[in-house]
């Protein structure tokens, strides 16, 4: 077969499936958890069935924010998946490398600030970056871009002016510190991953899988739509490369949505047992213990972006600025719903350091902004 | 028999992403007739509601395009997961379509009765004269115009209001009220940003010559609406002149919602 290295109907992608004993422990272990995830979803829906009170009332709280959640995150995730579909298909895997390969530091600069162009949601981003990695783009770059997208842009700046009744101090102070974490971020996780496999699935890798060959790592799904057998060096037609492209969103949606789903009932539950006013009685008084905190419940509320303004913004007399400025600014980067849609993109040690060294740089960020607004 | 059960199953595997598709594109049509959706999110949202059903129809018709092969068979199982966890929101939304954010979510969240009432502003409740139009007509308006939109504008006047009626004392503090005045409940709404994650309580003093109320009862109040100081602060109040029942709101019409505009 004649391999053309960016053709996306190519069939390259089997070299990437690794079969290696401790991977499928690793993902039998992965199905097992999920499995288990809809046993007890399904317990406590028949829980709810047969009970009363404010047992009940409990239930249907955190299953009405369950169902909230997904219903208002599904459309960016399909629309997220779309524009990922469309990225494999129609964008060149080999002018993007050569571009960007090059340019680390100015790769980061811009992909930080990619969001004020085309703003997108925590939910819709996911899948973009998966195949703009699987596109060979500087992982540096892709994680500037994953944490800064969701924040770093007009909607947000909106949204979060209109909370706090125009005061332009928070929009700025929001924006900055989501532009220079996400560059700083980047550049850190560079120093660890760069060129090494960090996606879900190239484990076993020592580089980077997709340097060669196509971008496309899903399951043989291209053989179901394309009907390209190999050794096929026909033109592709348009119409061909739209269908290709929604065969590979389709397969990004149905593999990165499920963990949205776990997410958001894991927010829907921890929703229902949270009393707003425990934490806000832990912080009064202790300005600094507000940073950590804060960021902890941002982490567990799962907020959409233009939406957790407002909520900070609830607490204004309650909390000092540096609390609710973490709750704003790590919201958007990390939480439940999105580590748990990163575990479906990323490998293990990935997560693990991109979620200890943003949530670290957001607390160094305001403890410093702490001191200085004193 | 083997090979009979090997083609079914590969015939059902190749079709569950369809299936998905074609379930969450039933789900979001019947979600968007007559604005059930009101039920869980902001009402503007309605636009990524039309593009959701745009590309799920898009998916599904890829994936009806997709012949079966030999990867349903190993990938078989992965696929009923992922159709299963994606499918249990819609498991969930059938079951508790009808259920609300009621006065149990309220004693959970932090509702600021005094929000956005200067501490400085004098009470108007002891003087008569402070009233603008005090046998004037009653005027319908929600929780948040009166609360937030049309604050200023209102005191003093008499008005109507739909709600919530909470008379729970346990977390009067949470409310900044150190102690609930007799004959006197708070009635509130949730307001949503985007999906009922994000519901804040908008609420209200009412005070006066009050029936005997359950908590999470749906009530319309008239009255006027003044400024009471309690435990020195400046709270907002109904003094109810008629206090009603009414029948709970369909599920789309329970919570209000914030305008995109500058206010």
């Amino acid at each position: 077969m004649a391999r053309n290295s960016v053709n996306p109907f190519s069939e390259t992608h089997s070299e990437t499936h690794v079969h290696q004993p401790s991977l499928k422990l690793a993902e039998n272990g992965f199905a097992i958890l999920q499995w288990g995830f809809i046993l007890a979803a399904g317990g406590m829906l028949y829980y709810y069935a047969q009970s009363d009170g404010p047992v009940r009332d409990t239930l249907a709280e955190m299953f009405t924010i369950f169902v909230s959640i997904v219903l208002e995150a599904l459309p960016f995730m399909l629309l997220g998946s779309l524009a990922g579909g469309v990225i494999e298909v129609f964008v060149p895997q080999e002018k993007l490398s050569s571009l960007l390969a090059q340019r680390k530091l100015s790769a980061i600069l811009i992909a930080a600030g990619m969001g004020l162009v085309f703003p997108v949601c925590e939910c819709a981003i996911i899948p973009v970056v998966r195949r703009l990695l699987r596109k060979g783009i500087p992982f540096s770059a892709a994680v500037a871009y994953l944490l800064a997208g969701p924040l770093v842009n007009p909607i947000v700046a909106v949204s979060t002016a209109v909370a706090y009744m125009g005061e332009w101090r928070m929009v700025l102070l929001r924006l900055g510190f989501g532009y220079a974490i996400a560059t700083g971020v980047g550049l850190w996780m560079s120093w660890f991953f760069e060129g090494k496999a960090v996606l879900r699935g190239e484990e076993g890798h020592g580089e980077h899988v997709h340097q060669q060959g196509s971008s496309c790592n899903c399951e043989d799904h291209l053989n179901l739509s394309h009907e390209h057998a190999e050794g096929n060096t026909q033109p592709i037609t348009f119409w061909g490369r739209v269908l290709a492209a929604m065969g590979h969103a389709s397969d990004d949606f149905l593999d990165v949505a499920r963990f949205l789903v776990i997410g958001a009932f894991l927010a829907g539950v921890l929703r229902g047992l949270i009393t707003e006013s425990s934490i806000v009685g832990l912080m009064v008084g202790h300005p600094f213990v507000s940073i950590p905190l804060m960021m902890v419940v941002a982490m567990l509320l799962n907020l959409c972006s233009e939406a957790d303004a407002f909520v900070a913004a609830s607490f204004r007399n309650l909390i000092p600025l540096p609390g609710q400025m973490a709750f704003m600014v790590l919201g958007p980067m990390l939480d439940l719903k999105l580590l748990l849609m990163y575990s479906g993109v990323f490998q293990k040690k990935v997560i693990l350091v991109l979620a200890s060294t943003t949530f670290t740089a957001v607390l160094l960020g305001m403890i410093g902004l702490g001191s200085f607004t004193r | 028999m083997m090979r009979a059960l090997n083609s079914l199953w590969i015939t059902l595997s190749s079709r569950i992403p369809a299936l998905v598709f074609l379930a969450w594109l039933y789900a979001y049509v019947w979600l968007m007739k007559g604005g059930r959706y009101a039920a869980y999110l902001n009402p503007k949202l309605w636009p990524f509601l039309v593009m959701a059903v745009t590309i799920a129809l898009l998916f599904l018709i890829s994936a009806i395009r997709r012949s079966p092969t030999r990867s349903h068979i190993r990938g078989g199982a992965e696929m009923w997961l992922q159709a299963i966890l994606l499918g249990l929101p819609l498991l969930f939304l059938w079951v508790i379509h009808g259920e609300s954010l009621g006065a149990h979510t309220l004693t959970k969240r932090s509702l600021s009765l005094n929000m956005g009432v200067p501490a400085a502003v004098q009470s108007t409740d002891a003087d008569p004269a402070a009233s603008i139009s005090k046998d004037g007509a009653v005027e319908a308006v929600t929780l948040v115009e009166l609360k937030i939109d049309r604050r200023q504008e209102l005191i003093g006047k008499r008005v109507s209001t739909d709600g919530i009626v909470y008379r729970g004392k346990e977390r009067l503090r949470d409310f900044l009220l150190e102690e609930l005045p007799a004959e006197s409940f708070i009635l509130f709404r949730f307001r949503i940003i985007c999906c009922a994650a994000d519901a804040v309580p908008i609420g209200v003093l009412v005070s006066g010559n009050i029936p005997d109320l359950k908590d999470n009862s749906w009530i319309r109040v008239a009255g006027r609406y003044v400024i009471k100081e309690i435990g020195g602060d400046a709270v907002p109040c109904i003094k109810a002149e008629e206090v009603h029942e009414i029948p709970p709101p369909p599920p789309e019409e329970r919570y209000l919602f914030r305008q995109r505009s500058w206010n």
